[in-house]
């Protein structure tokens, strides 16, 4: 206004046919979108590859689940392939034992050994101490531990080795790792699956429809919930035999209560907000509010749970073999060659380390996978940086 | 709210009533009678033994003498092969203490520290703080707990000598509690992961609302915003995972109790229901659920005064 | 004390150092002494020079200087023994103890008529009198009635007189009929029976009728169905469910309705009488035991107590021990390994032999009631690579090395020309029989394949054994005919479960057994496999067997030279014969002692084992 004010006379003397109106004849367009429009998965997929660390769970996951489907077949030895005279073998891979960093080299301590049997060839082959430690007097007598070659204080040729030793039975516990990686995590896998879809359906129900039906669903949880994991699976193995079937069942039947609660306090906490309510005075019905309205808002949780859940049913797999009650022998799983290792965690720890890292590695791995799946799958996150 | 605390006690002995009938008929569906042990015993003797305790009638039957004993002369019965002939609540009495102070401890210990770690995480989200915080929940969370105490046991106490290996049951004042250092010490580190994992993840979604957002608006600091609205909010949740855990650090000290010699409660189970001793299970399975149940009611009662929004008894 | 002897030592490894310059030398010239070696020289002298000094002068100079347990035993005793235990304490009542461990410890504390001590030079056990004065005396012709005189001047440990009237109390109680007592039995019948003290238990008869009398304060009377001797009469009342009850205590813990006593379920209704006193306990965790200063034979004593912690981890009990907080510790076959050679190593023979059991009755599995097939099994057995697993000795015989058939000759049955000829070449290992009488057995039950299951511990070394045979035996008879699924249970209740088939028939298939047994008297071990044994494992009912067995424990020739070591070889062999079970190794305990521990037995003895009651410390 300023600018026409000060130059009235300029623009005034400008004349009127030079000025005309713009899009008198055509409609106006929003411009068209270049891109193809993005759908909710392709939106989670774009959200979650932009989480690193998920990302590479994942890729770790896949990698465990590579060697639980591939890993028992890359070796010449069976799972219950028995070597009785090979037992708990030290780990050796040759190539690395040939990098000489004192790992994976089949090297072994023997303790309280005699000192005067050290020269006996029967006992330690040509070239099988590699040092003497700790010399003592121990009731009179000359003890020393003994660092030796085990393969050949075994007399073992150099290309016989057992990747991750043997154990209490001479079976190789490469071939046992894997095939109980995968064992356990069919277990974990279809157990979740179980507990998600019973816990999601018993809890919506509860949360929802709260007051009595609530106050009666959730006591019915409570009376499962009392009885104690080992109780319910010593029933199962009685009507079912040990095996996978009890196991999965004993984990199911008490696992999806924590599923359940979680589930009927999200119900509780979105069931009263006003958007329910408008739904509700639109007419919709009991169903589609809890499937579509309410639920979707649990998704997040429901999802870190139960990628939670898997290895922790692994866990509490290996609780029942630690306790003996384990999948039937000499079928392996995770729990119970750590209930297995932990016997002899003292004189082989590696019995008890590789299984303890593959567990330690799948629960980082759906952990992160969990969160970054949760953060990708969350709708009020959705849009949002 | 006070019909609702009324109703929810009422409907806390029914269940436990409900509990402890299951729990009379499942010990006895478990395999192996009574007396049907190693020893010799003679057939005369096993005979006499199950018609004095009753263990050769039906299982009805069996249940009715039960109740009439608790009823009538609250009678809980006598442990039959753990420790003969004591009565089944003097044998928890001994157990119950040092179980409840270990894990009692651990976890009251561990809330404060995995909710510290927990807000932390969540209000620098994203940073270094958050990736260290994240690592050490991983970590917590994925070593099975027997590595953990067997490590412990190892390193800090038989290495280096610290801390004693065992859990010391006679000795008296600071020499027990050092004792008890090592066990509380394996039993925490699960708490405290679990706690500070979810309080990250509810309180960053928190974070995300638009209450809080106006909270910030209307003036309120970045801690005043967190505390009072971000933190309340995400108790609701946090409430719940710790009920279950409250319950599992009772019941599954198992592994820690054997690691660490601590005569607790996790190992008196196994023991019971692997002897048969029907009774004394019976009594350690109703404890459990008392505890489970009290906990549970606690947090329905307090989930009102956490979070206004959801006033319990609500129907849809 | 400790001080002197850490200087010395020190001295003599500088002494050591000198010296081994020499040894440098000299050493060097061994062929695998290679380049990898740089300190073996060195540690060699050092080691070498202090095995020598040690030996000759040092250890045993320094011992006989100050021995603080003096020559003869104080009333207070020296020393501590530190002892870590697995297994729980459940009772200290003699007469409702649930397993052996308890058992144990109620000896201590106890006193029994007649108990085992160590002899004179210690290398063997002694069955003499405890609580009794003297052997018992023989009142009839036939051995039936037997009196035994009471020691005087016995107290309990509050001081009060212990004489017969405790002895005949502890008789009444043990067999009331409404205690229902646990141990009832063994004290009923057992190596001798008891005129009518089942009957009386039952309540057919009054206890008046009871083969059990009152002679005076100092003297008790018992009655025997059969004729015995005096040493039958004293193994008899040496077993643990005769312990002496105090009545005091006893009618303390006694419910109103006089069914249930409290006695010896903690120090509240526990009084001893036996070598050691309770000094503190809590239950399940941890108990303390002190020298008894009024025990009958104090100066067998030398400890001034014991306290057994109960730790259930292995691992935590090995840690224990290299720290110095306990003074023995039992290895388990893995343990084992790392300390095969250390000296500190001390075996002791469980008395037990590993076998197989076989349900024969199993209604689903008719093929187990196949003598062949039971036959083909027993022969598929390897068990010496068994035993090179679990560290155990191999067997395939039922009766135990330990087991004495001849004690005034102290010959073991295993040596004798009967024994032998009950075993076989390779233990009994022979893939050829075993395949072909499992071809015959599958013709005869007309069927081409067969899948069973084994029930097992879940703990070593059943597990490594159950593991290995899955696939042994699978081997030797072909993977196509024969399939073994294996089943894991906590141990109790796969015993409960065993058990159980004379109600439930298919209760189990294949599982294991092993009985420890009186290994002074072999024939006595037998009983586990009559007929009137209750808690049987297998379903062996066999007229022939009972008249064997009745033969050698109650029959009127059976003192007579050869005939029970005839019969025991008899039994022995109508047992692995027809493969009734399947033995296969001799169970074996591993203990590693520590050097502040000095065991006055000289050898592992029956009943004593190492006499760790009878231990002293040094330090």
């Amino acid at each position: 206004m300023v600018l026409y004010e000060h130059n009235k006379e300029k623009y005034d003397a400008i004349p009127k046919e030079l000025f005309r109106l713009v899009q008198k004849d055509e409609e106006l367009h929003d411009v068209e979108f270049k891109t193809k429009p993005i759908g909710f998965f392709m939106d989670v997929w774009l959200r979650f590859v932009k989480n690193k660390a998920s990302v590479v769970a994942a890729v770790i996951i896949m990698i465990i689940a590579f060697f639980a489907i591939f890993g028992p077949g890359m070796n010449e030895y069976r799972y219950d392939e028995q070597h009785t005279n090979l037992i708990n073998m030290p780990s050796k891979i040759p190539f690395i034992a040939k990098l000489d960093i004192g790992l994976f080299d089949g090297g072994f301590v023997l303790e309280n050994r005699k000192y005067d049997n050290l020269n006996d060839p029967a006992k330690y082959p040509e070239g099988s101490v590699l040092a003497i430690r700790n010399p003592r007097l121990v009731s009179g007598e000359r003890i020393v531990d003994v660092e030796v070659d085990y393969y050949k204080y075994m007399g073992l040729d150099d290309d016989e080795c057992f990747w991750f030793g043997s154990d209490y039975l001479g079976r190789d516990i490469w071939t046992r790792l894997w095939r109980g990686a995968r064992v356990s995590l069919i277990i974990a896998i279809v157990s979740v699956c179980c507990n998600v879809v019973i816990g999601v359906v018993y809890g919506s129900i509860s949360g929802y429809y709260g007051g009595k039906v609530d106050m009666v669903m959730m006591r019915i949880t409570e009376i499962i919930n009392a009885f104690p994991r080992i109780v319910i699976v010593t029933l199962f193995i009685m009507v079912a035999g040990t095996g996978m079937f009890s196991i999965i069942m004993s984990l199911v039947i008490k696992d999806w209560v924590d599923t359940a609660r979680m589930v009927r306090s999200q119900f509780y906490r979105f069931k009263g907000r006003e958007y329910v309510l408008a739904a509700r005075t639109l007419g919709v019905r009991d169903m589609a509010l809890i499937f579509r309205h309410i639920l979707p808002n649990s998704i997040g949780p429901i999802i870190t749970s139960s990628m939670i859940a898997i290895p922790s049913a692994i866990f509490a797999e290996s609780f029942l073999a630690y306790i003996g009650l384990g999948l039937q022998a000499p079928e392996p799983t995770i729990g119970v060659m750590l209930s297995q290792g932990q016997k002899v965690l003292l004189h082989y720890p590696t019995q008890v380390v590789f299984p303890a890292v593959v567990i330690s590695l799948l629960m980082i791995s759906f952990n992160l996978f969990g969160n970054g799946l949760r953060d990708a799958f969350d709708p009020t996150l959705r849009g949002a940086e | 709210m006070f019909r609702y605390i009324l109703n929810r006690i009422l409907a806390l002995f029914l269940t436990l009533f409900i509990i402890v009938s299951i729990a009379f008929m499942v010990v006895r569906l478990m395999p192996g009678s009574v007396y049907e042990m190693g020893g010799d015993l003679s057939q005369t003797v096993i005979d006499a033994l199950n018609a004095k305790y009753h263990f050769d009638e039906p299982v009805i039957k069996q249940y009715g003498y039960f109740l009439e004993n608790i009823f009538l002369h609250w009678d809980w019965g006598t442990s039959a092969k753990m420790r003969p002939n004591v009565p089944v609540f003097d044998i928890l009495k001994d157990r119950i203490p040092i179980t409840l102070q270990i894990n009692l401890i651990s976890l009251f210990a561990a809330l404060p520290v995995g909710m510290a770690a927990g807000i932390l995480a969540a209000v620098k989200k994203n940073t270094i703080v958050d990736h260290l915080v994240s690592l050490m929940v991983v970590l917590f969370i994925s070593i099975p707990s027997f590595v953990f105490a067997a490590g412990l046991q190892y390193f800090v106490g038989f290495k280096s000598g610290a801390f004693p290996i065992i859990y010391n049951v006679s000795a008296k004042g600071i020499l027990r509690w050092e004792s008890m250092f090592m066990p509380i010490l394996a039993l925490s580190f699960d708490p405290v992961a679990r706690v500070a994992r979810y309080l990250r993840a509810e309180l960053a979604e928190t974070m995300n609302s638009e209450f809080m957002l106006l909270a910030k608006t209307k003036g309120l600091t970045y801690a005043q915003s967190t505390i009072r609205h971000g933190l309340r909010n995400s108790m609701v949740p946090l409430m719940n995972i710790i009920i279950p855990m409250f319950t599992n650090v009772l019941g599954g000290s198992l592994v820690v109790e054997s690691i660490f010699s601590v005569p607790g409660m996790g190992g008196l189970m196994v023991d019971s229901i692997n002897a048969s001793d029907h009774m004394l299970t019976v009594a350690i399975l109703m404890f459990y659920s008392l505890i489970s149940l009290i906990t549970v009611l606690i947090v329905d009662i307090s989930y009102g005064i956490v979070d206004p929004r959801v006033r319990m008894g609500g129907t849809k | 004390m400790k001080k002197t002897r850490k200087t010395m030592l020190i001295l003599l490894s500088a002494a050591m150092m000198v010296s081994s310059l020499a040894g440098c030398s000299g050493s060097s010239s061994k062929p695998d002494e290679s380049i990898e070696f740089t300190e073996a020289p060195s540690t060699e002298a050092t080691t070498a020079a202090g095995g020598e000094t040690q030996g000759a002068g040092g250890e045993t100079q320094e011992q006989t200087s100050a021995d603080p347990n003096g020559d003869t035993p104080s009333d207070e005793g020296y020393g501590i023994l530190r002892e870590a235990s697995v297994n729980k304490i459940g009772s200290l009542n003699p007469q409702t103890y649930i397993n052996s461990y308890s058992s144990d410890q109620i000896k201590r504390t106890s006193l029994r008529l007649y108990a085992y001590f160590p002899n004179d030079d210690y290398t063997f056990c002694d069955l003499t009198g405890e609580l009794a004065e003297e052997d018992p005396i023989q009142m009839d012709d036939e051995g039936k009635v037997w009196q035994i005189k009471i020691r005087d001047g016995v107290v309990w440990e509050n001081g009060d007189d212990l004489d017969a009237n405790d002895v005949y109390y502890t008789w009444q109680m043990i067999l009331d009929p409404k205690m229902a007592n646990l141990r009832a039995s063994n004290f009923a019948k057992d190596v001798i029976e008891i005129k009518n003290a089942m009957n009386y238990f039952e309540g057919r008869c009054s206890w008046d009728e009871v083969g059990l009398k009152l002679i005076d304060d100092n003297t008790v009377e018992v009655h025997t169905v059969f004729g015995h001797d005096p040493r039958e009469i004293k193994t008899h009342f040496a077993h643990e469910a005769n312990c002496i009850v105090n009545e005091e205590y006893y009618e303390k813990g006694m419910n109103a309705d006089r069914t249930e006593t409290l006695y010896g379920t903690s120090t509240e209704y526990w009084i001893s009488a036996g070598p050691f006193t309770v000094e503190s306990w809590a239950n399940d965790a941890e108990i303390v035991f002190k020298k008894n200063p009024n025990y009958i034979f104090k100066d067998k004593i030398w400890l001034a107590g014991i306290t057994i912690k109960v730790v259930e981890d292995s691992g935590t009990q090995m840690q224990l021990f290299e720290n110095g907080e306990i003074d023995y510790v039992k290895l388990n076959a893995e343990t084992f390994l790392q300390y095969e050679e250390d000296p500190r190593v001390l075996f002791s023979p469980a008395n037990s032999v590993r076998h197989i059991t076989i349900n024969t009755v199993n209604p689903n599995q008719p093929i187990l009631a196949n003598e062949k097939f039971r036959q083909a099994l027993f022969y598929a057995t390897d068990r010496e690579t068994i035993a090179s697993m679990i560290k155990e000795d191999p067997a395939d015989y039922i009766v135990p090395t330990t087991h004495i058939i001849d004690l005034e000759n102290g010959i073991k049955f295993r040596d004798t020309e009967e024994g032998k000829a009950n075993t076989h070449d390779n233990y009994s290992y022979d893939p050829e029989k075993a395949r072909q009488l499992f071809e015959e057995a599958l013709a005869e039950e007309g069927i081409d394949k067969v899948t069973t299951t084994m029930l097992y511990n879940d703990a070593a070394p059943q597990t490594v054994m159950s593991e290995y045979l899955q696939q042994s035996w699978q081997q030797v008879l072909g993977a196509d005919k024969f399939e073994m699924k294996l089943q894991a249970m906590p141990s109790t209740q796969r015993s409960e479960l065993m058990r159980s088939w004379k109600t439930k028939p298919d209760s189990y298939e294949i599982s294991w057994g092993g009985w420890i047994s009186t290994d002074l008297m072999p024939w006595n071990a037998f009983k586990y496999w009559t007929t009137y044994y209750s808690a049987k494992n297998e379903p062996y009912l066999s007229e022939e067997f009972d008249e064997v067995f009745d033969a050698a424990n109650f029959g009127d020739d059976r003192f007579e030279e050869g005939v029970r070591l005839n019969e025991v070889a008899k039994m022995e062999q109508m047992l692995i014969e027809p493969a009734i079970l399947i033995p296969v190794t001799e169970s074996l305990d591993k203990y590693l002692k520590s050097d502040r521990l000095e065991l006055t037995m000289k050898n592992w003895a029956n009943n004593l084992e190492w006499g760790w009651n009878y231990a002293k410390i040094k330090e």
